[in-house]
């Protein structure tokens, strides 16, 4: 679960705590719902942690998105392409 | 961590202030944003605040040592605009960043989501600024003058950013 405000003054952070989170095989779920800002500094650090679950075989879902998140993932083109489109059907994906 | 004021024009809705160019002014800037947008709809005042968050990312990364913010909110329109004295000149990415990129997206929703933006180079000097604007409609000239405002939970529609007129861009690198 994540709250608050993700920019360039806590992506490293997040990056930190969702790299160490990372499990081969396993799928690192971010519940969003309580973010109360993001920008492109905050999409590019869930953009490093995807990656660098790829690199483990993990698996990264962005789920439950506040409405700013989904904005932005709107705004940059992401929410069409990112990992969203590999959410379990089922799951809660909040308002999109 | 807001640093001094520099100027408040109450009558006409306008904050300047020198914010030094460290991450926790990123935050500050938003702050300055949204509260001089209140009573703006929800959609105006929250873009607003990612614009300023996204220009002020780019002077903290790229720009001198103090950013000049400045925001105005008159005859329904927002304009916050951000100066410094770095070399450094936004620049556009020419294609549309992919998934294996995590940066370069800055000015990608800048260009998205205000209705106007722009890059000045200093007429003296290395600095620039780089602005933005947003239409906060008709009734938002009025929003900061008690009952007559603009109800901040005004139901905002979830179309994208229109796309109409931009600055423009000659003058950007």
């Amino acid at each position: 679960m994540l709250a608050g405000s993700i920019d360039l003054t806590t992506r490293q952070s997040l990056v930190d705590a969702g790299s160490g989170a990372l499990i081969e095989g396993a799928l690192l779920r971010l519940d969003m719902a309580d973010v109360e800002f993001i920008d492109s500094t905050g999409i590019g650090a869930l953009l490093e942690l995807g990656r660098a679950a790829t690199a483990k075989g993990a698996r990264l879902e962005i789920s439950r998105r506040s409405p700013r998140v989904a904005r932005v993932l709107e705004v940059t083109g992401l929410d069409s392409t990112w990992p969203a489109a590999s959410t379990p059907a089922g799951s809660v994906t909040g308002d999109r | 961590m807001r640093m001094p004021r520099v100027g408040r024009d109450l009558s006409g809705r306008e904050e300047a202030h020198e914010l030094p160019t460290v991450p926790d002014s990123i935050a500050a800037a938003r702050s300055i944003v949204l509260d001089l947008g209140i009573g703006l709809p929800h959609r105006v005042r929250d873009d607003a605040a990612l614009l300023v968050s996204e220009l002020m990312s780019n002077t903290v990364r790229h720009g001198g040592d103090t950013a000049r913010l400045t925001a105005s909110l008159r005859d329904g329109l927002l304009r916050v605009a951000v100066h410094d004295d770095g070399v450094g000149r936004p620049a556009m990415q020419q294609t549309v960043p992919d998934l294996s990129t995590t940066s370069g997206r800055g000015l990608q929703i800048v260009d998205r989501v205000a209705d106007r933006w722009g890059v000045e180079p200093d007429e003296c000097g290395p600095g620039k600024t780089v602005w933005f604007q947003l239409d906060a409609g008709a009734a938002a000239s009025t929003a900061r003058d008690g009952a007559s405002g603009v109800p901040d939970d005004v139901p905002s529609d979830n179309t994208s950013a229109p796309a109409e007129e931009k600055e423009d861009r000659s003058a950007w690198s």
